[in-house]
């Protein structure tokens, strides 16, 4: 177990002495109030766990919404040199590969659908489907499939399922390169055919939700946000097809490992070089389930437009970005003034240009990339902006951030006193099972606002918006 | 250990669920592994069973076992239209075991959590001792 060495850099930055086979420090972006400190919460030794990681640059970052995972913490940013022997770990990517976030933007006002949410959210609940098992949207054959991992969101697309103006919003425009479906096993492969197009359980959601404040103007207008606006924000993932990837993945790699020579302080670290066979292996399998991600969110951003057209008259909503929260890119970094391949790995964090950058959507590249931060059920979500000179490899937090089990969150409150409370401010909730709407209840998460305010003012993005729920459909 | 016989339960964590499983022996153990998981996400009180599937588990070592078990649980509940309610764990030759699922209508059966996605390799504790065999896993939700 790594000591943790501690030392307050700025009110809010914290640097982790390397210590042990430590390769760079870590840093850790929180106010002291944010700080892990949960009994039993280990986010900070895994966070100086990743520190270890062959050709590993910079540091072993940590989000203001960082909480214990697998290997890596949740929310955490890890960056490898590529050409300097930097590995690659599916651990630094997560279960459900290119998890991530969607926010569509409906031209309505709170005021204009307050009599159509209640068979809004009826209709919300009945077009997408949600808990565990089977259940799609779009149930696909083999060959489908296979065509979905290797184009992502641009075949749904293509299919009929959403416009070109979509693909313009999303990451990579919706399809992550060098997918190859040959590397993904059977088993995975029949757990993508019958759930494309499904929200899933766990933190996964989808919102109905209100602008209720502005707080960047300039850059709410050219996002196309005002307030009291109705918008909707997907947060789903790769489903069971891409916790497949990674469970073979990881296995693989651990097989692997020893043959490069490397020791892990933690099983789910296993790692190979980017440059290996088994490296390139796995970048294809993710970047297939990513895809698959991406499908995904824009089967379910289709539903939400059937549900509104059935709902209350028209379903033009004009999606405003698409981004994962986990997953491993190659992209190109200045080190020491150098610009180096970088396999940067994102856990539960979210990608945050800033603006002039090249992977922006032209319509956006003077004003930055929105970043998308929902917070806990019930309490606000946040549109923020990537910013020029930002730490950590132009990354931002993805969420609140738990600090309660599951299980003790189950002790505190019950299902029906959790849809009492929601409904008593107003939310309407949908959801498959009331205990795990319980374990979402939002006292299990950090505060949203006292996390994002830590994200400006560690200059990783700008606030933009605030929203608040309407209505809740839960997984 | 502190339990005798067999059995199984949850313990806290911050995001996901971590099991505990035990029995007098390694069959025994995985069957209480599978069935941890089986209560972790459904009720089974009111479950109409319609029949079994079979999961061979292929001979290898006794660490990689549990967790090959609980894959094949969460495979089986990811894939078929019936759930899986009750598991039987039995020794075969040559090292491998035979996992048999109980299988439950799905409109009988209520999702009481967050359903099981995978099982980490992170943490995963497997303990032979006088009273028999125990196993701790997480479980991504």
């Amino acid at each position: 177990m790594a000591e943790i060495v501690l030392v307050q850099e700025s009110p809010v930055r914290w640097r982790i002495e390397r210590t042990g086979a430590m390769r760079v420090p870590g840093v850790v972006f929180a106010s002291e109030a944010l700080l892990p400190g949960v009994a039993g919460d280990r986010s900070l030794e895994q966070v100086a766990n990743v520190a270890t990681l062959p050709g590993i640059v910079g540091a072993s970052y940590a989000m203001p919404d960082v909480h214990w995972g697998y290997g890596f913490p949740i929310g955490g940013v890890a960056a490898t040199d590529v050409e300097d022997g930097g590995v690659i770990s599916p651990g630094g990517v997560g279960f459900d590969i290119s998890c991530g976030v969607r926010l569509l933007v409906s031209p309505y006002r709170r005021s204009d659908i307050a009599d159509a949410l209640p068979g809004l959210m009826d209709e919300l609940d009945r077009l997408v489907p949600t808990g565990m098992g089977p259940g799609a949207v779009w149930d696909l054959d083999d060959r489908q499939l296979r065509r979905v991992l290797a184009e992502g969101a641009a075949y749904a697309v293509r299919e009929g399922h959403g416009t070109q103006r979509d693909l313009e919003r999303c990451e990579d425009g919706g399809v992550l390169a060098g997918a190859d479906a040959g590397v993904v096993s059977d088993r995975a492969l029949a757990r993508g055919l019958h759930q494309l197009g499904s929200l899933g359980s766990g933190n996964h959601f989808l919102e109905l939700q209100a602008i209720d404040r502005i707080l960047d103007r300039p850059v709410a207008d050219r996002f196309g946000l005002s307030e009291g606006q109705v918008c909707v924000m997907i947060h789903s993932g790769s489903r069971g097809l891409g916790h497949q990837i990674c469970t073979d993945q990881v296995k693989r790699m651990e097989s692997a490992m020893t043959s490069y020579g490397i020791e892990v302080p933690d099983r789910q670290l296993a790692c190979v070089p980017v440059r290996s066979p088994e490296g390139r292996a796995y970048l294809a399998a993710m970047a297939a389930a990513a895809n698959y991600g991406r499908a995904n969110r824009q089967l379910l951003g289709q539903a939400v437009r059937s549900a509104f057209e059935r709902a209350v008259g028209a379903g033009e909503l004009e999606l405003l970005y698409d981004v994962s929260h986990n997953l491993a890119k190659l992209e190109t970094h200045r080190i020491d003034g150098e610009p180096r391949q970088l396999c940067v790995h994102r856990k539960g964090a979210t990608r945050s240009l800033p603006p002039g950058h090249g992977d922006l959507p032209p319509d956006l590249v003077d004003v930055g990339q929105p970043v998308l931060v929902p917070g806990s059920m019930g309490t606000a979500s946040y549109v923020l902006v990537g910013v020029a000179g930002a730490d950590a490899f132009h990354s931002c937090c993805h969420g609140a951030g738990r600090t309660m089990s599951r299980t003790a969150a189950r002790k505190q409150t019950s299902g029906k006193a959790l849809r009492r409370e929601l409904a008593s401010v107003g939310i309407e909730v949908r959801a498959a099972s009331n205990r795990g709407l319980t374990e979402e209840a939002p006292f299990s998460y950090k505060d949203v606002d006292a996390v994002v305010e830590t994200v400006e003012r560690a200059g990783l993005a700008r606030r933009v918006a605030r929203l608040v729920p309407l209505g809740v459909v839960k997984g | 250990m502190t339990e005798t016989g067999r059995g199984h339960r949850a313990l806290p964590h911050t995001a996901d669920v971590i099991l505990e499983a035990w029995a007098p022996d390694f069959p025994g153990c995985c069957e209480e592994a599978v069935t941890a998981v089986v209560d972790a996400c459904v009720d089974r009180s009111g479950a109409v069973v319609v029949g079994h599937h079979g999961l061979p588990i292929a001979a290898a070592s006794p660490e990689t076992m549990p967790l090959d078990a609980v894959e094949g649980l969460i495979f089986v509940l990811d894939t078929e239209r019936d759930v899986p309610v009750g598991a039987d764990v039995r020794a075969v030759d040559g090292g491998a075991l035979e996992l048999r699922l109980t299988m439950a209508d799905r409109t009988t059966v209520e999702p009481i959590g967050s359903g099981p996605k995978a099982v980490s390799r992170s943490g995963f504790e497997l303990l032979t001792g006088p009273d028999g065999v125990r196993c701790r896993f997480l479980i991504d939700v």
